[in-house]
């Protein structure tokens, strides 16, 4: 297997955006080309979740090529739900390490937001299972029955919780690509409204517009992906034996450690997928990067903030820095690429090794990244 | 499809209470995941969550092929259950012969 490597990265600003889809990965896309030097890719993988419901419009991998000048280029979408974006590297990076393209384009999108938010609820929500869904089952009132299961676990109360908010929006209060640039506080996220009992509107990320983009290559660069894989878990909650940690994950991270050939003792920092903020003390857990039980502590201790020991999700997270699905996975990707290559202005982290984790649906479909600097 | 007899109490795995459910359910929507004896578990709808706790037992019914679940602890709930349970003649029975049993063996859990 070839080494594949990031030629360049871009993302648009995330938030409410008034643009067309294809115009938002288009922008995304050229930028990350740009970076590369690069005028046209062998081929291109595109991400989006739904554009069908979304903006209605299908065969998506061909609009965005169409759009962006590149209609005689290859073009596959992938999907995954909510992890989609990650699924896509993969499948670019596949091409890659195999030896099918020399350079692949990745983009990866969604546009939500001029939908009212039942409606987007609903969609999003069709990743569930049909019949949990029957019940009224959403992704909070899951994310709900987790976080419940977590706290009664023990160690982790509404304080931990919080703190991961508090600690996120602060980053994104430095990343002026973010949906939320402003601060909270834990009695803000503790006053907000309930929204899946024990889970409050603070605690979940936003609906968000925008697109990222990545230009993988078989030619040595500055960052190289170390590692990569995906774990997969039963679709239905009410089918896993444990609801506090996510199998998904746990196997995706011992496949993109093992790819790499070395350990979470290595990873400098990581982008984690807080969808709700518990996710992120679980996920921290699951990928190894912290010991069970120690993620709540280690939040309260400030060991994953900017300025700690590992801090996690510099870009604020897909709770600050927003979550336009599809462009989640590879957005986490861009931030880290900065990050490696000394472009993180404001929020700049000193550190050679990344993990990116993104989660598909509740857990199905889980994915670990790991980036080297070199 | 393979009909299941499902026993009438089970303990409360998770459960939340949803303030935005979706379109065709009312608000708040109280949602538990219920194990029952055997293991199996089912998603179901219930009155209330106030004063459930994890490990709880709950009596499960199906009302219209829905599930519910009811706090044991309480006369007025359980008043409601037995109301609900009375439009199936049968399992009526099933369901007071599989809680006196539950009572007379005791939880199957120490309490936490």
């Amino acid at each position: 297997m070839a080494d594949v490597w990031i030629a360049g990265v871009g993302m648009t600003r995330i938030g409410r955006r008034p643009e067309r889809l294809q115009d938002l990965m288009a922008e995304a896309a050229l930028g990350a080309l740009a970076a590369a030097g690069l005028e046209r890719p062998d081929a291109i993988v595109v991400a989006t979740m739904n554009p069908e419901e979304f903006v209605g419009d299908g065969n998506f991998a061909s609009n965005v090529a169409s759009h962006m000048g590149f209609a005689e280029v290859p073009a596959v979408r992938v999907e995954t739900a909510t992890s989609s974006g990650a699924a896509a590297l993969y499948a670019g990076f596949a091409e890659v390490a195999a030896g099918l393209a020399r350079t692949v384009l990745v983009v990866g999108g969604e546009r939500m937001t001029h939908l009212p938010t039942p409606r987007v609820s609903e969609i999003i929500g069709r990743s569930i299972d049909p019949y949990e869904r029957s019940y009224g089952a959403t992704m909070p009132a899951l994310a709900g029955l987790v976080t419940r299961a977590l706290m009664a676990r023990g160690g982790l109360g509404a304080r931990e919780m919080a703190q991961v908010a508090v600690k996120n929006h602060a980053n994104g209060a430095r990343n002026p690509l973010a949906h939320f640039q402003q601060a909270v506080s834990a009695e803000d996220v503790l006053a907000s409204r309930m929204v899946a009992d024990p889970l409050r509107l603070l605690h979940c990320c936003p609906i968000s517009d925008g697109a990222a983009a990545v230009v993988l290559t078989t030619e040595r660069a500055r960052v190289r992906v170390a590692g990569i894989g995906q774990g997969a878990d039963t679709l239905a909650l009410r089918h896993r034996e444990e609801l506090t940690s996510f199998r998904a994950t746990r196997a995706a991270a011992h496949a993109a450690f093992a790819m790499a050939g070395f350990g979470p003792e290595r990873v400098d920092f990581a982008e984690i997928h807080d969808a709700f903020a518990p996710f992120e003390l679980i996920s921290l857990e699951d990928t190894g990067l912290l010991p069970p039980g120690k993620a709540g502590r280690a939040t309260l201790d400030g060991e994953t903030a900017l300025d700690g020991r590992l801090p996690v999700n510099p870009s604020g997270g897909l709770k600050a820095r927003g979550h336009p699905l599809a462009a989640t996975g590879l957005a986490q990707i861009v931030e880290c690429v900065w990050q490696l290559t000394g472009r993180a202005e404001g929020r700049q982290l000193d550190g050679r090794v990344a993990l990116t984790h993104s989660i598909g649906g509740l857990a199905t479909s889980n994915w670990v990244t790991l980036l080297e600097a070199v | 499809m393979t009909p299941t007899v499902v026993p009438g109490a089970g303990e409360v795995v998770s459960f939340t209470t949803l303030y935005s459910p979706p379109e065709g359910f009312r608000s708040p929507l109280h949602i538990a995941l219920v194990e029952l004896e055997g293991g199996a578990r089912f998603v179901c709808h219930g009155a209330e969550t106030r004063g459930l706790k994890i490990g709880a037992a709950v009596a499960v019914e199906a009302v219209d092929e829905v599930y519910y679940f009811s706090h044991l602890g309480a006369l007025d709930r359980a008043r409601l259950f037995w109301r609900r349970a009375g439009r199936a003649g049968d399992r009526v029975t099933a369901i007071a012969r599989s809680l006196a049993k539950r009572a007379w063996k005791g939880p199957s859990r120490g309490a936490s």
